[in-house]
């Protein structure tokens, strides 16, 4: 195997040049005081820190976080049906359906963001085809219904797989030992899907709470999330620092999510 | 012995491919019956509708003389034993044989089954006049009412049942914690009378402290002071008990876990299910049947496979099932393994008294186990009867050749108790043929004796010779005809032998008309 290990080396210059290197970067913008990325007159400081720990930030930590919470709910509760039916399916409409929920994937999400949202502006599609005038544009409710829609598949495949993958024998042993369908279902197949449910949450709620574009877009620029915030520091090219160090906060974050959600699915499926 | 289960005219076909024709099988109590066939014979198919996961087109199964085909398999008292154990894996040993405990619910289903029995034959009969086409729809609209009448009047009746139970249970409850709380009550008041038992404990453990502390002062090095310690320990562990009146608080303990016990007992007689300390009871004693305890706790897929095979049956057989199928559970385990629990789960049965009823393709298995054997082809039953009754005297071919080795020969009956085998005509204790009929004869390979050539009526010449072990299998061509022979001389290969059999050794079949050779 050894001979092989030569393969590696181009994903490894990949990963040092975009993950590693701009790592590095970030860590580096996070103590210094710069103008732009102008590091000749850079000078080290703590003022990120005094930056980053603005009460208003964690508002919108917040504020970030419950949106993400809200749309992860959401993704199970319409998510797990729709799964557990696929994979009682057979094996031939299992897949078209499955491909039904592939194929919005290939287009880009920006075009579908904005075309979610021309659907809900009050002169838009309703109005002219149905003649129906909804305003629903700029809500809040516009900024879940497009994170759910985007997000939606990432909920389904992992529980999908998970479902697919279960013995039937399984169900049959339950039931012999006279548990209904339903009785089953609660102690036998849910219990074993968690798994699936844990990823997809993983799947879900990070996308979800960093995302920028679907809040910036279906809230016209009215609803301030974290991923709007680092765009603003970055974008304006004023403030790579502050921007730098939220960022790396929210990568430690996301790592203590994942750690916590595998240790959770570790214990197995006991715990919910 | 009277029958437990009984398959009527059972029909089933799986993608317009018939897997079972006319079967017709009766079970009695207290049997190990096997279904023994090749792969896909349907034996599994059979098992399958016992225990309720496959419908039959037609016929009808009937349990303890109750019509059960539309009765779901987690209604029915009947439990499986599967082939890959089927364990569920996010629960471990003890919550796995639980399982059925807890959702099972035994008496429940009992009481129901019996109201059900008393309608059972006016179902069918509404059933079949619904069937039959000159029904005209206004009697079927009435006929269709009556079922859903029936339906109420069970659910009723059961409840009224239940609740009858209920109360005698509740009454059983009362009663048998009253009298171990009286005890208790009794023992504690003496205990906590007799102030003078905890006065003398008091001043002995004093006199033992004292003691103690002497024999420390004489020894001067740390081990020699432990030991005493340790010799005086047990003494004074027992009157401190006494003395800080630890029995006392004891005995308390001892009311509190009854009080416990006994709401959870009530609790559970409402919907007429086992308390959990009963669950526990079970679970544990069932863990000694199958030599598994203090597995409990373990990983289901921690265990190995001769484990979880342990762990299945249990899981089955702690419901105490008015049956329990196996379907071939002993085929993943190595050869050893398997010959102890063929005898393990022979004695299972014996023990529990239920009725079990396996499914195999391993004749061996089969005849090691089984009261009574099914040998199965095609959806038919070919044969049933003992292991000896199949093995002796096999109804036709497919049996004799399935079960154990066998030689068949073509031959003539010449009626008066004698066959033509070979040209030679020899003694048998057949009859019931009619005479110059071309019939099959069986001779085991075990049963052929050598004899001097002078004195034989068949000569073979030996055409390889392959030692087994305990004996010789000798093949021997004869007119053309391989025969197989186990003897225990040596011979050479091309060596003539004289053969002959005994008339008991010799059975003879009809030939089967649709046979092609």
């Amino acid at each position: 195997m050894k001979r092989f290990r030569m393969l590696a080396l181009p994903y490894s210059v990949w990963m040092v040049i975009l993950v590693v290197f701009p790592l590095l970067i970030m860590v580096a913008l996070a103590f210094l005081d710069i103008q732009g990325l102008d590091f000749s007159t850079a000078t080290f400081t703590f003022s990120n820190f005094k930056a980053t720990f603005d009460k208003t930030y964690f508002e919108v930590f917040l504020r970030s976080m419950g949106y993400a919470f809200i749309t992860t709910i959401i993704c199970i509760v319409i998510g797990y049906p729709i799964a557990y039916i696929i994979s009682k399916l057979k094996p031939t409409v299992s897949f078209i359906v499955l491909l039904l929920f592939i194929l919005p994937m290939w287009t880009n999400m920006l075009l579908r963001i904005q075309s979610l949202n021309m659907l809900l502006l009050p002169e838009g599609f309703m109005k002219n085809v149905f003649g129906i005038s909804i305003n629903l544009s700029g809500s809040t409710f516009s900024v879940i219904l497009a994170m759910v829609v985007v997000y939606l598949p990432f909920m389904i495949f992992p529980i999908y797989s998970v479902l697919e993958k279960q013995d039937p024998l399984l169900i049959e042993a339950s039931q012999d030992l006279g548990a209904s369908e339903f009785k089953t279902f609660r102690k036998v197949t849910l219990p074993l899907s968690l798994k699936g449910v844990a990823s997809g949450v993983i799947m879900v709620f990070l996308p979800a709470a960093t995302s920028f574009t679907i809040p910036e877009i279906m809230s016209r620029g009215k609803l301030v999330l974290i991923g709007t915030i680092i765009e603003q520091k970055f974008k304006s090219g004023s403030n790579y620092g502050t921007g730098s160090l939220m960022s790396l906060f929210l990568i430690a974050f996301i790592f203590i999510a994942i750690f916590i959600s595998n240790k959770l699915d570790k214990e197995g499926a006991t715990l919910i | 012995m009277s029958k437990i289960i009984e398959l009527k005219n059972i029909y089933k076909t799986f993608d317009d491919k018939e897997v079972i024709t006319d079967l017709n099988l009766e079970i009695d109590e207290n049997e190990f019956v096997t279904l023994l066939g090749p792969s896909g014979c349907g034996k599994t198919t059979v098992l399958r509708m016992i225990g309720g996961f496959e419908d039959p087109d037609s016929g009808e199964i009937i349990l303890n003389g109750e019509t059960i085909n539309e009765i779901p398999p987690y209604y029915r008292p009947i439990n499986t034993v599967f082939q890959r154990y089927a364990l569920f894996p996010h629960l471990n040993v003890f919550d796995n044989i639980a399982y059925g405990l807890k959702n099972y619910n035994r008496v429940f289903e009992e009481i129901r089954s019996n109201v059900r029995k008393s309608y059972d034959q006016e179902k069918k009969e509404i059933r079949d006049k619904l069937n039959n086409k000159e029904t005209s729809l206004e009697e079927k609209k009435e006929l269709k009412h009556r079922l859903k009448e029936i339906k109420a009047a069970i659910k009723e009746k059961t409840s009224i049942e239940k609740e009858k139970l209920y109360e005698e249970k509740l009454a059983d409850i009362e009663s048998r914690y009253d009298k171990l709380d009286e005890k208790l009550e009794a023992k504690i008041e003496a205990l906590e009378k007799d102030e003078e038992r905890v006065a003398i404990a008091e001043e002995k453990l004093e006199a033992l402290e004292e003691k103690i502390a002497n024999l420390k002062a004489e020894v001067s090095k740390r081990k020699d002071k432990q030991k005493i310690d340790q010799k005086y320990k047990k003494e004074k562990e027992k009157l401190e008990r006494i003395a800080y009146g630890y029995d006392v608080d004891e005995l308390y303990k001892l009311r509190k876990q009854y009080y416990k016990q006994r709401k959870d007992e009530e609790k559970s007689a409402k919907n007429l299910m086992m308390s959990p300390h009963h669950i526990e009871q079970a679970v544990n004693d069932i863990l000694k049947m199958v030599n598994l305890e203090g597995y409990g706790t373990r990983k289901v897929d921690k265990l190995s496979g001769g484990e979880m095979q342990r762990v299945a049956i249990a899981r089955a057989l702690v419901n105490k099932p008015k049956i329990l199928l196996l379907d071939e559970p002993l085929a993943a385990l190595d050869l050893k393994l398997r010959q102890n629990m063929q005898y393990e789960l022979k004695e299972m049965q014996k023990e529990s008294k239920i009725t079990f009823i396996y499914v195999t393709h391993d004749q061996e298995e089969a005849l090691t186990m089984s009261d009574k054997i099914v040998v199965f082809d095609h959806g038919v039953i070919q044969q049933i009867g003992t292991p000896e009754s199949i093995y002796n005297e096999p109804n036709n071919r497919f049996v004799a050749n399935f079960i154990g080795e066998s030689n068949i020969i073509r031959s003539i009956y010449k009626g008066n108790k004698k066959v033509e085998i070979f040209g030679s005509v020899f003694d048998c204790l057949d009859e019931n043929f009619e005479v110059d009929e071309v019939v099959d004869v069986v001779i085991r390979p075990e049963d052929f004796d050598i004899v001097e050539i002078e004195d034989a009526k068949i000569i073979g010449v030996v055409d390889s010779i392959i030692f087994k072990g305990v004996f010789f299998e000798i093949c021997a061509m004869v007119q053309g005809q391989e025969l197989i022979i186990h003897k225990y001389e040596q011979f050479e290969v091309g060596d003539k032998i004289g053969l002959s059999v005994d008339p008991y050794e010799i059975h003879i079949m009809k030939v089967d008309p649709n046979e092609k050779i």
